[in-house]
């Protein structure tokens, strides 16, 4: 069973890998780099060299390719000492065309080929565009080299730096004068320091709270792992981790007394846990100064509502729970009254959410509430107090699951009663009710249960249309909003989430599986 | 056996997933509804030289040249263009078509009065319109709406930021009905300027029966990326974040400049040096309201060398592109790093000096931009921000403006929720120093994707959102509700203009990307000729007026709109008008006009007295008011036809005989997989042929999808790799109050809109 599991688990990881790297090429080298300036206005607002300087800025920044420009180079070599400011200033005056370069500019040039050819760069010059001896506009003279990023190394960082640990090495700022230690504490300071409350807090470490305690679900929370499942290069999450943007709670903010290190109590939204090190942030910012004594100042606002992955999962659980509790027992009706009138409403459902698409059910059914006077734009500020918000966005999700499952368990159920040991047992004399409680549905139930798990933890995943038609704050549009963005960070992070989901719902569901049924046996003898 | 099996699957996979991409890949291409949502014009530049092609010496009419031989081989496979002469070439053609204009858009520099500067600028536009280089189509608005807010209770100017203030905007328990619209414009424009107009139309709603709410709820399709108001291009984030701050000077709802954070401010005598006196106890606080600093001249120190630091897209329009700030555009391009040595200073802590590098008569109106939002330097650097070389957007530690939880404000609202593609709340600031006089407690977006045609009227409907605008599926469902009789109403055009240009001077006939692609099929025969007609005035004017604009806009917004949104002029009519009385002598006549003239009809006085039969002003319209929107003032078949005969015999001198038998070859590339595109195509070429009686044919180039049609036409980055003949999808918007900013693309330079003409 064990050998049998870590075989699973490994193969499963090797798969996910693969299909991370089926992904990157498919980004990064089979779509048309040009396509994501399509729909950007700026990239119409610059002209010339600067248009040209736009597109390879923005292929670095949505990571397609390494990219120097010739001064950052020098900024670089001045930075580590190797020359002076006066040198970088004029090395960096290169001339409109080569040959009006200057001889220092010739030979840092030089330098700058030799050291681009080194490292693999292809080194590009854009003369000056001018127009009756003056420049144009954006057409001042480039110097940059840049080089395509090789699929092994892509994948290679990716993984390496997939999960991070916080440790008390990670705050690079060279002020920073405090001990480099964690430190442990029965009675959090956050809470005015009297009430118990353990936690573990650093210094030196980004995050001031590493191991914490409040009263919310699920009570103890930390901050020492993160999940770097990548970053978002464009769009409204710029900047931010795709594990960040899944994650972190969204609403209005609501104020709690809290007490600040320096011993202030204010009504504030401020959530100390969060606090995190920017370096420099106290000095000359007299509000931080009144209320934090070390660069730990910037924190998130307490919340008042779900995280994005918070609202997809708690509407996708509920609506399976209620797809579950509806659609096994009518399931297990319409097999035991197979051609009655119950079986065939059931099978004209069935048949109506198998022939008409998703969006098309999802809408009727959103018209069907706003003609019941339920809620069809999901505003979350009202959904926190009224429940209306939340029926439609619930029933839209859970009505074809429901009919999924009775399609299923009344198949299973009908296959299982003409099988050979049901005529055994009703032959052997048991009552039609045994044979079905004891035989035919535990039997019928197996492949159900196998997509128990699938069906917990793909909730996750969120429902995409069923949020987009109600608007709800949710994670299921993350993958199609990326890919129409070209958000290479996202559809990547968002990939082996899925990915990950997927195979560990299906190790998930075998087991769960040998649970229910004996005769499935994972250890090599017993095959 | 096995492992057969798996490789099976793999490759499955592998399709699988290939297939979701191709699936789930967007495509940009499609026009929905009324809007056209093409990119609007890239700039660019070049100049090939083609003897083969180049118009004969004009200078001698009387010599006739024989006819130009025909020459069968397909122009796509034999011709040849070396770009080594392009800007000689250029000049020469662009001094040809467009010298006139330039000569006036020049002598608008050292106009000694605004009055003149906007004269000599209409002059130039009536000559760059007169010389039909391209077709004026379209601007956004003109659709059907139905609303509970006032119309004019918000800013209504047609650049910067300033008409996204909201604050003051009156929202009403019911729906607003066109006839007290009407009423309540005309208002305006009879109180315009007089300060009294708010005090009014409350009094006015109030006693029609309306009440008057103190929440605005709106729908809204984008979220902001961005909280910095310094580093963002787009315009939906500054709609968002232009209620967190207040600009120097901001124009009230009557059009109005008005003191905001300067309390004044004084211009030396040459023009260059603007002093602005900043109020006192205005204070920055956080989103949570908690005061972070007193606001001083300082900050705007802080966010201009932000602004050119960060350089979000808008940054040359406070340097060369613009505002003309000293040394701006060298600190961008990185020819200066010392920021002191850029124009703007902080005499002392309420006292700010802006020095510009000459004369820019319009800057004053360019405050209300974001790029002129101060910025708080404590708060900034608090956020990780820093300046010069250290500015590092990518720094982890950098949090300045990434979400409004990191910004500081000192304008009327905060924000105490932003939840993307779902809700954006802004609650009045209680340290706001002009809370006093802001009618709107709270402002809340809510999001629409716009994938559900009538989630927007639904809403509007049930009063979840105040008001919408109405697409053909909702304006049926107002209909069926007896809700579109009693309230709908064709909303205002805004500033944006579209435009179709000709290529005057072809010399591809494939894509520059990619030689499959929009392949021509024109002859080398075909395509000298065409080259040589709309290198002719009389040809042009005759394309230009042989359109039916309204049919071409009735592929897209349907035939009972198509000509609300029509646009007959580049910069909009009624864009400026002149501040004081002013004579202007046009074609030798001093022709006097009064203060408060329209810029568009010193345009059409300039045409008139050219004898171009193009109307880009009509008194008539707008309702009275006059407008050069809204009609169509360009198709006029019979001044097509005067125009094609003058121009058959100038032709028939330089070798081009133009007859039914034997027509110009026009070829126009579009989008074969977009409906829109697809039928507009379609009128172009109904349009000139019927119109022309044939003498032209026109040859529809399908390049299949968005991108092949691209860069067939918008994409080079020089004209002479423009595979096209007439290109429609090229719109400009304005950057700033004055004429100039739409008037500067068609400047003889690389980098311009002349590029589709095929020219740079």
């Amino acid at each position: 069973m064990k050998q049998y599991l870590i075989k699973r688990i490994l193969r499963s990881l090797v798969s996910i890998v693969i299909v991370v790297a089926i992904v990157m090429i498919l980004i990064y080298s089979l779509l048309n780099r040009d396509m994501i300036f399509a729909q950007d206005p700026m990239y119409t607002k610059v002209s010339n060299n600067q248009q040209v300087i736009y597109k390879y800025r923005n292929w670095k920044n949505y990571g397609y390719i390494d990219y120097v420009p010739y001064t950052d180079w020098l900024q670089d070599l001045c930075d580590k000492g190797e020359i002076d400011e006066e040198t970088r200033r004029a090395a960096a005056s290169f001339g409109r065309k080569p040959e009006n370069d200057s001889e220092i500019v010739t030979e840092y040039i030089a330098k700058f080929e030799a050291y681009c050819a080194e490292n693999g760069y292809t080194v590009q010059r854009l003369n000056a565009v001018t127009n009756r001896k003056k420049l144009a506009p954006g057409g001042a003279q480039q110097l940059f080299a840049y080089r395509d990023r090789s699929l092994l190394l892509r994948l290679w960082t990716y993984f390496s730096g997939l999960i991070q640990v916080d440790n008390v090495h990670n705050v690079e700022d060279p002020e920073f004068d405090g001990e480099r230690k964690l430190s442990f504490t029965w009675k959090d300071p956050a809470y005015g320091g009297k009430k118990f409350s353990p936690a573990v807090m650093g210094s030196g470490t980004t995050h001031k709270y590493l191991l914490y305690c409040t009263n919310k679900f699920p009570f103890i929370h930390q901050n020492l792992l993160f999940l770097n499942l990548g970053k978002s290069y464009s769009g409204n999450n710029k900047d931010q981790d795709v594990y960040e943007i899944m994650t972190t709670t969204q609403g209005n903010w609501v104020q709690s007394v809290i007490t600040y290190p320096t011993g202030l109590v204010e009504n504030s939204a401020d959530d100390l846990h969060t606090a995190v090190y920017v370096a420099g942030s106290l000095e000359g910012n007299p509000v931080l100064q009144d209320r934090f004594t070390d660069n730990y100042t910037s924190t998130q606002t307490v919340k008042d509502s779900f995280s994005r992955i918070g609202y997809s999962f708690v509407i996708a659980i509920i609506s399976t729970v209620m797809a579950y509790m509806i659609g096994l027992p009518i399931g297990l009706w319409m097999a035991l009254k197979k051609d009655k009138l119950i079986d065939k409403i059931g099978t004209a459902y069935i048949v109506f959410i198998t022939a008409v698409p998703g969006v098309g059910y999802i809408l009727m059914f959103k018209a069907a509430g706003a003609a019941l006077g339920l809620k069809t734009t999901f505003q979350m500020t009202e959904a926190n107090s009224n429940i209306s918000y939340w029926v439609l966005p619930i029933v839209s999700l859970a009505l074809p699951w429901v009919a999924n499952l009775m399609r299923w368990l009344r198949r299973f159920m009908i296959d299982q009663m003409n099988s050979d040991y049901v005529k055994f047992a009703r032959s052997g004399g048991l009552s039609e009710s045994e044979i079905f409680r004891k035989h035919i549905f535990k039997n019928a139930m197996i492949p159900i249960v196998h997509g128990i798990p699938g069906a917990i933890l793909g909730a996750m995943a969120g429902a995409f249309i069923t949020e987009k038609v109600y608007t709800v704050p949710g994670i299921g549009g993350l993958l199609i909003n990326a890919i129409g963005n070209y958000d290479n960070g996202v559809i990547v992070g968002v990939t082996l989430f899925y990915a990950t989901i997927t195979v560990v719902s299906l190790i998930l569901g075998d087991l769960l599986m040998s649970l229910v049924d004996p005769r499935i046996n994972f250890t090599a003898k017993a095959r | 056996m096995k492992n057969i099996k798996k490789l099976l699957a793999l490759l499955l996979v592998v399709v699988m997933v290939a297939a979701l991409f191709v699936g789930c890949q967007e495509n940009p291409t499609t026009t929905t509804g009324g809007k056209d949502t093409t990119p609007p014009d890239t700039k660019t530049d070049t100049t090939p030289v083609n003897t083969e092609e180049q118009p004969p010496e004009t200078t001698e009419p009387e010599e006739t040249l024989p006819p130009i031989e025909d020459d069968p081989r397909l122009a796509a496979e034999a011709f040849e263009y070396s770009p080594e002469g392009w800007y000689d070439e250029s000049d020469k053609l662009y001094d040809e078509t467009l010298g006139e204009y330039y000569e006036y858009y020049m002598k608008s520099f050292e106009a000694t009065s605004m009055a003149e500067r906007y004269a000599l600028q209409a002059i130039a536009e009536a000559k760059l319109l007169g010389s039909a280089i391209m077709i004026p189509t379209t601007t956004q608005g003109g659709n059907y709406a139905i609303t509970r807010v006032v119309p004019r209770t918000a800013n209504t100017t047609l650049w910067g930021n300033d008409s996204d203030r909201f604050h003051n905007v009156v929202v009403l328990n019911d729906f607003l009905t066109p006839e007290l619209r009407d009423e309540i414009k005309g208002k305006w424009a009879e109180l315009r300027g007089t300060g009294t107009f708010e005090a009014w139309v409350r009094e006015f709603v109030v006693s029609k029966g309306y009440e008057i709410q103190d929440t605005y709820t709106l729908g809204y399709t984008s979220d902001p990326q961005t909280w910095d108001p310094l580093n963002t291009y787009r315009s939906a984030d500054s709609e968002a974040i232009v209620n967190t701050y207040d600009g120097l000077l901001e124009y009230d709802l009557e059009n109005v400049q008005q003191p905001a954070i300067a309390e004044s401010y004084t211009v030396s005598d040459d023009g260059t040096v603007y002093t602005f006196k900043i109020r006192q106890g205005v204070v920055w606080t956080d989103s949570q309201g908690r005061k972070v600093a007193d606001l001083t001249a300082d900050d705007f120190v802080a966010a201009l060398q932000h602004l050119l630091d960060a350089q979000g897209g808008l940054e040359t329009l406070a340097a060369d592109d613009g505002a003309k700030i000293l040394n701006a555009q060298k600190y961008i391009d990185g020819e200066i790093t010392d920021f002191a040595e850029v124009g703007v200073k902080a005499l002392d802590e309420y006292t700010l000096e802006y020095t510009l590098e000459e004369n820019v008569p319009f800057f004053t109106s360019m405050l209300g931009y974001n790029i002129f939002a101060p910025m708080c330097r404590s708060y900034y650097t608090s956020q990780g921000g820093k300046f010069g070389a250290e500015y590092d957007a990518e720094d982890a530690n950098y949090l300045y403006g990434k979400d409004p939880d990191h910004i500081a404000y000192c304008g009327p609202y905060l924000v105490t929720n932003a939840t993307e593609a779902n809700t954006i709340v802004f609650q009045a600031n209680p340290e706001y120093w002009n809370k006093d006089n802001i009618a709107l407690k709270t402002i809340t977006w809510l999001y629409n994707d716009g994938s559900d045609d009538l989630k927007a009227y639904n809403d509007a409907k049930a009063g979840t959102i105040a008001g919408c605008g109405l697409n053909t599926s909702a304006a049926e469902a107002a209909k069926k509700d007896g809700l579109f009789d009693k309230y709908a109403f064709i909303s205002d055009t805004n500033a944006t203009s579209y435009m179709a240009f000709f290529n005057i001077n072809r010399k591809a006939y494939a894509n520059f990307n990619d030689a499959t692609v929009g392949v021509s099929t024109k002859t080398m025969y075909d395509a000298e000729r065409y080259n040589l007609a709309m290198q002719n005035i009389h040809f042009r004017r005759a394309m230009a007026a042989s359109l039916d604009r309204g049919s071409y806009n009735a592929q897209g917004v349907g035939e009972e709109l198509k000509y609300n949104n029509l646009r007959n002029s580049y910069v909009p009519g009624n864009f400026v008008s002149l501040p004081e009385e002013y004579t202007v002598e046009i074609n030798g006549t001093n022709m006097t006009f009064p203060a408060g003239t329209n810029y568009g009809e010193i345009v059409q006085a300039q045409l008139d007295a050219d004898g171009v039969a193009f109307k880009v002003w009509d008194p008539e319209a707008d309702g009275g008011i006059g407008s050069g929107d809204g009609y169509d003032g360009w198709y006029n078949p019979e001044y097509a036809k005067a125009e094609l005969a003058i121009a058959i015999e100038e032709l028939a001198k330089v070798g081009v005989i133009i007859s039914k038998e034997n027509p110009i070859v026009m070829e126009i590339p579009y989008q074969g997989n977009s409906e829109v595109r697809t039928n507009r195509a379609n009128v172009f070429k109904q349009s000139f042929e019927t119109t022309l009686e044939n003498n032209v044919e026109v040859r529809l180039l399908d390049c299949i999808d968005q991108p092949g049609w691209l860069y067939a036409g918008y994409y080079p980055d020089f004209g002479y790799q423009m595979n096209a003949d007439l290109m429609d999808v090229s719109g400009w918007g304005p950057d700033y109050g004055d004429p100039q900013t739409y008037l500067a693309t068609m400047t003889p330079a690389p980098g311009g809109m002349v590029k589709s003409c095929g020219m740079y």
